[in-house]
């Protein structure tokens, strides 16, 4: 392969600083390396750092921008109570208060309604002393309760993520084919999407399969257009042309599977669906996008988060497995958002949420069933809401509609959020900058991140604020707990509770980042052994492929709600949420085909009205080729992805008439 | 023309619109929310036969060879630097914003926070001292990279090259040359 010299960066400060703190960035889950510089406690500079393996230095605007968040003058620094949400709140001169406050309200709140009142939710950016924390309190207390979005539904009894052969992005170079699925990587992460280009410019054919014309689509030497929550039953459609095709291979499937017969039987799930009309593609475009796809044999399939919510994920472990992609230098399947292992402290081994289905799903529509099962009675209506972030107004939108019938409402957070403004305790968290910990990426990467600055005395971690919650109820030690007191404790405690980070510790990491490594799990027999990607996550080099499901759950508009809503972007913390250069680069203008606007008189910029089963929003219309005539998309989230959209002074039947009409 | 002229090279192809050069720019500088550097356009999404296109084209000042800036300052602010670096010397500045309607391209623009114009200086205090530009440096492609004349010509020539190469590729039981296009 020719290759030429790289060019040489020269990167570096110009500000006067102190110190300059190797980290990483906790935005996201690639995990960028990044420089900061610190003086006087404030952070003057930051560059990405040159020595990091995945990111070389590059940075996307939510690495830079942080910055302005950490310091943003709207930052809650003192902890807040109310009796009611129609009070104003008052600052609570310091946590230990705010602490009692807390637990007395929850305390009455269990002797009203009893334990299961309780749910605790962490978002995406809580933090693993948070999440690890949250369950070990919702333990001892006695819920069930705990909403965790980096926690995946599972699929064959195990965490789906297990089971996935994760190359490195650095290896897409070697790649001959890079097949996206559902996932808009250079949108949503434009540094891991340099992979990407890279092996395009070596001559990779990329190929996306995604709902709407994407930025990453717009890159691609081929790309096919599906409904959106089709990506999977997309990979089982091409699946089932190259085993009829014979292009899996005969002996990985005796060597690698372990029941394959059983596997292949479980196609005739699919003789049901109707391929064409529920993923909107023709059975010829199917048959071409599996002879591009089978004629390499270095292809790596990078498939979106949202794919892991849905049935049938497994189906790219057999795929990338059977054709053989798993065995060749840059081939394999990379599933985003997946790099954390599960950890499951209590060591039960089970399902950790015994009374909740996970099965399907988001968490949107899990805490939609909990709020169903509690008014048909069938369990105790929540009461008392721990969270962080802003929960209500993203994964647990749900209750923010009963957020009145909340008795205690604590949020764990440092930004006005709607969350913030329903609540009746605020604690001040500090941020990824603010305190050290560990962070997993993409990749399978361990890291220890360290803090850059010192933050205000009055934000603390998720771990304080758990443990301060659990003293006051008498539990703060138990013989068998080893009370993890700070972070690296946490940290190590952390490490030596899972099968698949045993044997790691937070000196090992930091010696690691000493000398620029990267440390991957999982380590097996407690040893850290590297080894060049694939391999394979079991013990014997066998998986248990997931059989073919019959139910796909691929969204279909309703008849009161004939159009789709694609919720588009990864939703960004708070953090970034605050940050001004941030905020003004965005639009929250919900996209629309120009014929579907034009039947409903909605002009480019236009205000319109998104209106789903439970509530509506207002917006601005942006007309644009982009999506489908039969979906919107924007960054707004709802509960259900059916909608129907109207101008301001259309009723929704006259609508519903026209747009009935229309997709016809 | 003088050797010592740096190039900052766009390589549009590879830009995704990910605006981590303006963020990375207004961090440098410390510039409030609102004046732009950088621009970063949005070209399409188009419809080009039956399918869509659509691309991306940041751009900074051109630090032009004959400088409509220059010309028109008043006060003698906006100056061209011995390497080529257009900039205004903020002191001297007075806010007038006359190179801002000399500019065919309207890249000067008003800092509001300070009263002062505002636009992008080729990082020319970094350059000075052998650093690369915020910009470049951040961006996460390789759409903005920077360094000497010669290495940038380079640089495009190797991947040109690169990329002609990869349409041929040696088939592992034929050796023969296949055309892959």
């Amino acid at each position: 392969m020719i290759d030429h010299p790289p060019l040489h960066r020269i990167s570096g400060t110009r500000k006067k600083h102190e110190r300059a703190i190797r980290t990483v960035c906790q935005e996201c889950s690639v995990g960028c390396g990044i420089i900061a510089y610190v003086d006087d406690n404030r952070i003057v500079d930051v560059t990405g750092d040159e020595r990091h393996p995945i990111s070389s230095g590059r940075l996307c605007s939510r690495g830079i921008a942080f910055v302005q968040g950490v310091e943003n003058p709207l930052r809650v620094t003192a902890p807040l109570y109310r009796e009611s949400t129609q009070d104003t709140f008052t600052p609570v001169s310091d946590w230990d208060k705010a602490l009692d406050l807390l637990a007395d309200r929850l305390k009455r709140a269990r002797e009203r309604h009893g334990p299961e009142c309780l749910a605790i939710a962490c978002d995406a950016h809580a933090g693993l002393d948070f999440s690890l924390g949250a369950r070990r309190f919702a333990r001892l207390w006695g819920t069930s309760l705990v909403f965790d979005v980096r926690e995946r539904p599972s699929g064959n009894g195990l965490p789906s993520h297990l089971h996935s052969p994760t190359v490195s992005c650095t290896e897409w170079i070697r790649s001959r084919c890079l097949f996206l699925v559902e996932s808009d990587l250079a949108e949503t992460h434009p540094v891991a999407w340099r992979w990407v280009a890279e092996a395009q410019d070596r001559g990779a054919k990329v190929v996306v399969a995604d709902s709407r014309f994407t930025s990453s689509m717009a890159k691609a030497d081929a790309s096919i257009a599906i409904m959106p929550g089709g990506g999977n039953l997309l990979g089982a459609a091409l699946s089932r042309i190259a085993l009829d095709k014979g292009k899996f291979r005969k002996d990985l499937l005796k060597e690698a599977f372990r029941d394959h017969s059983a596997w292949q039987a479980s196609f005739s799930n699919l003789e049901a669906v109707d391929l064409e009309n529920v993923l909107g593609v023709s059975l010829r475009e199917l048959e071409d996008l599996q002879a591009l796809l089978t004629s390499e044999e270095r292809v790596t399939v990078i498939t979106g988060p949202s794919l892991a919510y849905r049935p049938g994920h497994g189906i790219w472990l057999a795929m990338a497995t059977g054709l053989g992609w798993t065995r060749q230098p840059g081939g394999g399947w990379y599933s985003v958002d997946t790099g954390q292992p599960s950890f499951q402290p209590d060591d039960s081994g089970e399902d950790r949420h015994p009374s909740v289905q996970w099965s399907a799903g988001d968490h949107s529509s899990l805490a939609q069933t909990v709020i169903e099962e509690a008014s048909a009675g069938r369990r105790a209506p929540v009461r008392a809401l721990i969270t962080t972030g802003n929960s209500l107004g993203g994964f647990l939108a749900p209750f923010s509609s009963c957020a009145e019938e909340l008795e205690v409402l604590a949020h764990f957070g440092s930004f006005p959020t709607l969350t913030l403004n329903l609540s009746h305790v605020v604690f001040p968290s500090a941020v990824w900058a603010e305190r050290d910990g560990l962070f997993f990426s993409n990749d399978r990467v361990i890291h220890w991140a360290r803090k850059i600055v010192e933050p205000n005395e009055n934000c603390r971690s998720g771990l304080d604020f758990l443990i301060g919650l659990a003293e006051r109820f008498g539990w703060a030690s138990s013989e068998n707990d080893t009370e993890p007191e700070d972070q690296r404790s946490f940290g190590d405690w952390l490490l030596g509770s899972s099968p698949m980070t045993r044997g790691c510790s937070v000196d090992l990491l930091l010696e690691a980042h000493h000398k620029g490594d990267l440390v991957r799990w999982p380590f097996p027999e407690g040893r850290l052994v590297r080894r060049d990607p694939p391999f394979f996550l079991t013990a014997d080099g066998k998986i248990d492929p997931e059989p073919i499901p019959s139910q796909w759950e691929v969204p279909t508009g309703s008849e009161r709600f004939p159009l789709l809503f694609l919720s588009t972007g990864t939703p960004a913390s708070d953090l970034i949420g605050s940050c001004p250069w941030i905020t003004e680069l965005e639009s929250d203008a919900i996209h629309i085909h120009p014929d579907t606007a034009g039947a409903l008189r909605i002009e480019n910029g236009a205000k319109i009205i998104v209106e789903c089963a439970t509530g509506e929003i207002e917006a601005y219309a942006r007309l644009t080729k982009a999506v489908p005539t039969g979906m919107l998309a924007g960054t707004q989230r709802f509960h259900s992805p059916q909608v129907l959209v109207r101008t301001p002074d259309q009723t929704s039947e006259e609508a519903l008439a026209i747009l009935t009409e229309l997709l016809r | 023309m003088s050797c010592d002229k740096n190039i900052l090279a766009v390589e549009a192809y590879r830009c995704v619109g990910c605006h981590a050069c303006q963020v990375a720019c207004k961090l440098e500088h410390g510039l409030p929310p609102g004046p732009r550097t950088l621009t970063v356009t949005r070209l399409g999404p188009f419809l080009h036969g039956d399918t869509l296109a659509m691309s991306f084209l940041p751009t900074t000042c051109f630090h032009c060879d004959k400088p409509a800036c220059v010309a028109a300052c008043p006060t003698g602010a906006m100056q061209k630097r011995e390497d080529g670096i257009v900039f205004s010397d903020a002191q001297l500045c007075i806010g007038c914003q006359t190179c801002a309607v000399a500019c065919p391209y309207g890249i000067p623009r008003l800092n509001t926070d300070t009263g002062k114009i505002f636009k992008c200086d080729g990082c020319k205090d970094r350059i000075s001292e052998g650093l690369w530009p915020s910009c470049a440096l951040a961006c996460p492609t390789g759409a903005l990279i920077f360094g000497s004349r010669g290495r940038m010509v380079q640089e495009r020539r190797q991947r040109e090259a690169t990329r002609v190469v990869q349409t041929f590729t040696l088939t592992q039981d034929q050796n023969n040359v296949q055309d892959n296009r």
